[in-house]
């Protein structure tokens, strides 16, 4: 079943083309991730697939009812934020709140601050924000910046659960090319306009061209 | 025993008079109106915003002294179309606050210095709103600030979690199903009539002040967002009636009193302690 499908679009900032026919689709289980250099689009493609920008050419169709959470990087989030984890958690009134709060551990700083949080305890409160409307698809924004080894292996395992056993869709943009090898199902290597998609063991070689040693060590990383 | 009571007498004596009655009276909504719509706007890095719109206010009193309109009107309408014009300039030419502020603030006040050029006889009524007087509101704008109160803290309080959602993230909002545009514009014209009771109190100089300081202030010390509405609330009302009790009594100008109040405040917190992370 698609849950999204976006055909040839394009988009540019001012004069500044930024994504060029972009042709994807993403299905209900779909462990995507999406990687390229700064300045390659990934964040663009992100914001049109979630219906936060409008291309400027083609065309994005959404499934009925294909309701898409959206995780940015923390840099989008205000500076110095007052409200409490609670607070942010009853922005959208939800029935899953609980179950979510108690499942990815934030039950000990609800009543902190999210501004006094460390990285991987603000990732997990975005996650949960982001589940809370129950999405089909889930689009994470490099959400391991910041975050530490032990965090980033559970926030992975958490989302593998939610992606294998909810069979949420699930679209990481990430610079970590070692992560996407081991992690994802398919891979799409973005460059303005989609240079290369396939299993991560199809893309290989072209990743190891673009990133190099730091595919290698990230590869062989147990 | 003996000082308390001088303490009380002093009190029913600053009481006694109807000036001061609604001095206080429009103090405290002021107080209020400025320190809610300033959290929003200190943590959406829009601070210079409430400035702006009371420069571009100032142009709005000399239009409506020039074609005999109650200047107040005239600079609710102008700050409302301007405040609208910067959310504008935001959101579809995508340039930033402080840049789109910097045009109407530049507007108004060029707008102003012609008039008042053009028309002689102006700029001594002019002056009396760029330093506001508290001590001298009327019946009428104590009306006015009331309706202005009701009207900007019960939408805050409809608005609420769409508010607290956009402050967070505009993006995760949007996603979210609020329609971040109409909020937005929505909050615009909010700033912009509490811009306008706040010009009553401290003059269209002054007025960023009472919109900013209180909610830096509340920052500090603040463990939740709705403790931060509450505390930039209260120091907002403290100063306003400090400041006047102490322009009452030293025979000095209210407005620029209330201001180095907050100031003072402002300052002795920085001493005192720092709880929060980076201020906007």
């Amino acid at each position: 079943m698609k849950l999204v499908e976006a055909k040839g679009i394009s988009f540019s900032y001012g004069g500044d083309l930024a994504l060029e026919n972009i042709s994807l689709h993403i299905r209900k289980g779909d462990f995507i991730g999406l990687i390229g250099p700064n300045g390659s689009g990934k964040t663009t493609l992100a914001k049109i697939l979630v219906g936060l920008l409008a291309p400027t050419k083609g065309t994005v169709t959404r499934a009925a009812q294909c309701d898409v959470g959206y995780v940015p990087q923390r840099l989008e989030i205000t500076q110095g934020f007052p409200g409490t984890v609670d607070e942010i958690l009853s922005l959208r009134p939800s029935k899953k709140k609980r179950h979510l709060v108690k499942t990815l551990g934030i039950t000990t700083f609800m009543q902190q601050r999210f501004a006094d949080l460390s990285g991987g305890q603000q990732q997990r409160v975005l996650m949960a924000l982001s589940l809370l409307a129950d999405p089909k698809l889930l689009i994470l924004d490099e959400p391991e910046v910041g975050v530490d080894v032990q965090g980033k292996e559970n926030f992975y395992k958490m989302l593998k659960e939610l992606n294998e056993r909810q069979r949420v869709a699930i679209i990481l943009i990430t610079h970590d090319v070692g992560l996407v090898s081991t992690r994802v199902k398919r891979v799409i290597c973005l460059n303005r306009n989609i240079c290369c998609t396939g299993a991560p063991k199809e893309t290989r070689k072209l990743l190891q061209k673009v990133y190099g040693e730091q595919f290698e060590v990230h590869h062989h990383r147990p | 025993m003996g000082s308390n009571s001088r303490c009380i007498t002093i009190v029913l004596e600053f009481l006694h008079y109807e000036f001061m009655q609604r001095a206080l009276l429009g103090g405290i909504l002021i107080g209020i109106t400025c320190a809610v719509i300033g959290v929003f706007l200190v943590l959406n890095r829009l601070s210079l915003l409430g400035d702006g719109l009371a420069h571009l206010s100032f142009g709005g009193i000399a239009v409506g002294m020039l074609f005999g309109v109650n200047p107040l009107y005239a600079a609710l309408g102008i700050a409302v179309l301007g405040a609208l014009f910067v959310q504008r300039l935001i959101q579809k030419a995508r340039i930033y606050g402080d840049a789109a502020t910097a045009v109407i603030l530049s507007f108004g006040v060029g707008l102003a210095v012609v008039i008042i050029g053009a028309v002689k006889g102006f700029s001594v009524n002019l002056f009396s709103f760029l330093i506001g007087s508290i001590l001298a509101l009327s019946i009428t704008d104590i009306v006015l600030i009331a309706t202005i109160f009701v009207l900007v803290v019960g939408t805050v309080i409809v608005l609420y979690k769409r508010l607290v959602f956009i402050t967070f993230s505009s993006a995760v909002a949007q996603t979210n199903g609020i329609n971040v545009t109409l909020v937005n514009y929505v909050f615009a014209v909010l700033t912009a009539v509490t811009v306008i009771i706040a010009i009553r109190a401290v003059g269209i100089l002054l007025v960023s002040s009472l919109l900013v300081i209180p909610a830096l202030i509340s920052l500090r010390f603040s463990r939740s967002f709705k403790s931060t509405l509450v505390i930039a609330s209260a120091t907002s009302v403290v100063a306003v009636l400090l400041g006047t009790f102490i322009a009452f009594y030293a025979d000095i100008p209210p407005g620029g009193t209330i201001v180095l109040v907050l100031c003072a405040l402002f300052l002795g917190t920085l001493a005192v302690k720092r709880t929060g992370t980076a201020q906007a």
